[in-house]
């Protein structure tokens, strides 16, 4: 991004960029489009509140939709659906052939939903952001941590939600 | 032999980092236990990727350039209403300290309860006291660019003058929904002055333009006045109205300026 763009032009290139991969992330982690959408949106206006672009502005929106997750959660704003899985969120879609599948399906995601708020906040961040495909080195710079200990964690991230999934499963 | 892979070594494998060192893809090719960890590794990578891809949805339609721009248009509407609600408490400030400082001298000179009641009324109307509702203060209406608009304080008087008659062109008198009693004009043909009690809309006499005038709910001793080139058209006394033409069917009262000429 050139230095003269004036910043409300920068701000919706970032919005142009991000905006999508950014509510995919919010929505996986939180399970409802309503709030990914709102929580995306916050970010954008918080920046644009900010009067400047930050050094990695990425980093900055995924931190600070992150935070009004975690604010959202805090205050129950966040329904209770999201935790228990019991209700998909009606937009969601996969597309598959029979009722069955979709029934298969629909369990599935359920199930991913549960194991995913199973997690700490930083697991569930490392999966869900790695899947947005970011690399270590942008993953360590958004999450604050070492480049070095990010693939590690993510390992480990991986193999809880993965023990998690089948444990879940093995319940029913 | 080196040692088997750590999880260090296998997520730097998993993500093709070029730092892996040279003996670890070495033991790899030689040892099956880290062939197998790493495929399993790999395994449950693509796994959790694909269960993951199962929680997708519709995203909003979204366009950048409106969004910005809805989101710079809130902010200036904001900081206008911020910048207008400052500048009333600044105003409000000044006539109440003008008000009571002079309330002080004169009170040596008149009855106590009779000073009590006006320092009470001057302070009500400068807004220092809570008889003051604070959703007048604090009205979050957002008027459009050719609005002017003032607050009627309690016990209070405004006059809405315009300076000349029209050769055409109408002022309408409607309800308002805010606190304030606004006029907005047509056109950005006219300049509004906007006193402490006062609009003041600086028309010429060969104009054609249109204005609404806003009034809310007023209450037992609140004054309107409209005046039009010095006559008084229209007069509200704690809602008890004089006009020069009735109201029509939806309460508006309408002036046709060149009713004046006669």
């Amino acid at each position: 991004m050139g230095p003269e763009l004036p910043f409300e032009d920068a701000v919706s290139q970032l919005f142009g960029q991000n905006f999508a991969s950014l509510f995919r992330y919010l929505y996986r982690l939180c399970g409802d489009s309503d709030l990914a959408s709102d929580l995306a949106q916050e970010a954008f206006v918080r920046l644009y509140d900010r009067g400047s672009v930050p050094h990695e502005p990425t980093g900055w929106l995924i931190t600070v939709s992150t935070n009004l997750y975690r604010d959202a959660e805090r205050t129950g704003k966040r329904r209770a659906r999201i935790t228990t899985g019991q209700q998909a969120d009606p937009s969601s879609h996969v597309e598959v052939p029979s009722a069955d599948s979709e029934l298969i399906a629909s369990e599935t995601r359920d199930r991913v939903r549960a194991v995913l708020a199973t997690l700490p906040l930083r697991d569930r961040q490392l999966l869900l952001l790695r899947h947005e495909g970011y690399s270590y080195r942008e993953l360590g710079r958004i999450l604050g941590i070492q480049e070095a200990s990010v693939g590690t964690l993510l390992l480990r991230a991986t193999r809880a939600f993965q023990s998690a999934f089948i444990t879940a499963g093995s319940r029913k | 032999m080196t040692p088997h892979l750590t999880d260090a070594n296998l997520s730097a494998i998993l993500e093709s980092n070029d730092s892996v060192d040279e003996s670890v893809r070495l033991h790899i090719v030689k040892c099956g236990v880290c062939r197998a960890a790493l495929a399993t590794a790999k395994a449950q990578e693509f796994e959790v990727s694909q269960l993951l891809e199962l929680l997708t949805v519709t995203q909003p339609d979204m366009d950048a350039v409106k969004f910005v721009r809805g989101v710079v248009s809130s902010r200036s509407l904001a900081r206008a209403q911020l910048r207008r609600t400052r500048f009333r408490h600044i105003v409000r400030g000044a006539v109440a300290a003008s008000i009571l400082t002079a309330s002080v001298a004169a009170a040596a000179l008149t009855p106590s309860s009779v000073l009590r009641r006006w320092v009470h009324v001057a302070a009500v109307a400068s807004g220092l006291s809570s008889d003051q509702p604070s959703a007048q203060a604090e009205s979050p209406e957002q008027s459009p660019a050719s609005q002017r608009g003032v607050e009627i304080f309690p016990h209070g008087r405004v006059d809405v003058v315009f300076r000349s008659n029209q050769s055409s062109g109408v002022v309408r008198i409607v309800s308002a929904s805010n606190a304030e009693i606004s006029v907005s004009g047509t056109g950005d043909g006219p300049n509004y002055t906007v006193g402490y009690n006062t609009i003041i809309v600086s028309n010429q006499p060969g104009d054609s333009l249109n204005f609404v005038v806003g009034i809310p709910q007023l209450s037992g001793s609140d004054t309107v006045y409209v005046r039009i080139a010095g006559k008084t058209v229209y007069s509200n006394l704690g809602n008890h109205v004089t006009a020069r033409t009735p109201a029509d069917h939806n309460g508006q009262i309408i002036l046709p300026f060149q009713n004046l000429r006669r």
